[in-house]
């Protein structure tokens, strides 16, 4: 009888992990609670997320060598959307997660100079070197980008908008996302496009 | 700036050559004879090796900066010598890709853009779309994306109209954009172009691309007729049903599905293969990004042993509806 429990238990559970969805895809799906973490900033100030409660967030995966993170600076659009919705409250984080030594990594002196050079305004530059955050966010390309609620719910991820190029001609011929569901968010209404393919050169983790 | 200078005419003093390219730099020949009058020269033997040591590393950053810049050579060629009025015609965009690069199929995957071709014909000339041979996997951290390393060999059919004027030559033209990623990328674009000469007569092929044009071929995706798939989508996964053929014997395994449209499967996520008494299903799950399902399910089922009786054969073409 315990013999026979026993088999049967185990096909069961075999049953129903070849059934369940991975795990890992939870932590990212839009709808759930966006999940907390703590990076320090350029400035050596710790951010956590949920010193931001009752706040619009938007986080921006970033890395300045990538041909498709070049589109949207050198064509100031990163930039505009950052005052643009700074000044609507929204709190903007670039985020870095690129390992020491790979593309788009930046000592904290680094990412300060560049927000300068670059005329960003995000809240701050969080510092990922080691990827977890990223992977706790599966961000997968730059830019990738995230939306919070100011429940503290995941209501977007995903691309910045939906022409898939470097190309600066495509800036204005695109759908952004971004503000798109900003806008929404804004007035109080439910995004509507709550993912996309990101698309943009691959994060450069450890 | 000074230094620079100077270490860069000691490049030509070690022999390289002066080319007029932004790789080399051109150099006076005096150089050597002024350690000999001046001993507070900076060519002078106790700062010499300083020099030496200065000039390797420009040299090789410059080196390496050169082999960069062309991680990937763009060619048109075509199957045959010359083309036939009304007649239509193979031609392949050949890209050889520096070691390590790789250039992106139709569904680049998780990053990465395909390679797009913009023809510009003569008139009456038409040019299909891209026929992609099944491309390799490449997983990192977070990112899998399909594409190619070494050579591809994309190609298109053109068809000549009726109206060529016979013994013309005809210019092909095409503008093709790329992006090449080894651990960065690096967008590429190419502008093309190939003459060939119009005849009566049946075109004699090019033996120099005969057997390359001939393994792509091999590994275009074909639809096998024999072999019966069926696709659904439940509970936040994709299946694929696989029934073989009588005459199939083996054992499937190690199959691999690369979707045609992206955002609809997880492509990070694990695939659970069963093989079942009459068929073999692939369970896959779906994209975080897929909001709303296709209608229809289109990609590639890749198997080692091939899927025609020869076995040669590896790229199945899967177009079904997606039954929810």
């Amino acid at each position: 009888m315990k013999r026979r429990v026993l088999i049967i238990g185990t096909m069961l559970t075999g049953f129903l992990l070849i059934l369940s969805p991975l795990a890992s895809a939870a932590e990212a799906q839009v709808g759930n609670p966006a999940k907390d973490f703590s990076l320090p900033d350029s400035t050596g100030k710790t951010h956590s997320l949920s010193d931001y409660k009752g706040k619009i967030i938007v986080l921006e995966w970033l890395n300045h060598g990538c041909p498709y993170v070049k589109k949207h600076y050198n064509s100031g659009n990163m930039q505009k959307l950052q005052k643009t919705y700074a000044a609507k409250g929204v709190i903007w984080f670039s985020i870095v997660s690129s390992a020491p030594g790979k593309q788009g990594y930046m000592t904290p002196e680094e990412a300060t100079e560049t927000v300068k050079q670059k005329n960003a305004s995000p809240k701050a530059v969080l510092l990922d070197p080691e990827g977890n955050v990223g992977k706790l966010y599966g961000a997968k390309t730059t830019p990738h980008m995230f939306i919070i609620d100011s429940d503290g719910i995941l209501v977007y991820n995903g691309g910045i908008d939906d022409i898939r190029s470097t190309s600066t001609d495509d800036i204005d011929k695109a759908k952004n996302y971004v503000q798109m569901a900003l806008d929404e968010l804004l007035a109080g209404k439910d995004v509507t496009v709550r993912t996309s393919q990101p698309y943009g050169c691959s994060v450069k983790y450890k | 700036m000074k230094n620079n200078e100077t270490a860069v005419k000691l490049i030509h003093e070690k022999g390289i050559p002066h080319r007029n390219s932004p790789c080399f730099f051109s150099v006076s020949p005096e150089m050597r004879t002024n350690c000999l009058r001046e001993k507070t020269s900076i060519f002078c033997p106790s700062s010499l090796k300083l020099v030496f040591f200065i000039v390797f590393l420009v040299s090789t950053t410059i080196l390496a900066g050169c082999k960069n810049s062309e991680p990937v050579k763009a060619q048109l060629i075509s199957e045959l010598k010359s083309i036939q009025p009304g007649q239509a015609f193979c031609v392949a965009l050949r890209l050889e890709m520096a070691k390590q690069w790789h250039t992106y199929w139709k569904n680049p995957g998780d990053s990465g853009m395909p390679t797009k071709i913009e023809w510009n014909l003569p008139d009456g000339f038409r040019a299909g779309e891209i026929q992609w041979p099944y491309p390799q996997k490449i997983e990192i951290p977070q990112v899998v994306s399909f594409g190619y390393e070494g050579e591809v060999f994309l190609l298109t059919e053109i068809k000549a109209p009726v109206a060529v004027e016979p013994d013309s030559t005809v210019e092909i033209s095409a503008g093709v954009d790329w992006l090449a990623c080894k651990e960065i990328c690096v967008p590429g674009h190419a502008d093309l172009m190939m003459r060939l000469p119009v005849k009566g007569e049946k075109p004699e092929p090019d033996k120099r691309w005969v057997r390359r044009l001939t393994a792509t071929r091999r590994n275009m995706p074909k639809k096998f007729s024999d072999w019966e798939i069926n696709a659904s989508a439940k509970n936040g996964q994709i299946f694929i049903h696989i029934i073989p053929p009588q005459w199939f014997k083996k054992e499937l395994a190690d199959i691999s599905f690369f979707p045609e449209q992206e955002g609809i499967i997880d492509l990070l996520g694990k695939r659970h293969f069963q093989s079942l008494k009459d068929e073999y299903v692939i369970g896959i799950q779906q994209s975080l990004f897929a909001e709303k399902l296709p209608q229809r399910l289109q990609g590639v089922l890749i198997s080692k042993y091939g899927w025609s009786q020869f076995g040669q054969e590896k790229a199945l073409t899967v177009d079904v509806s997606l039954h929810k």
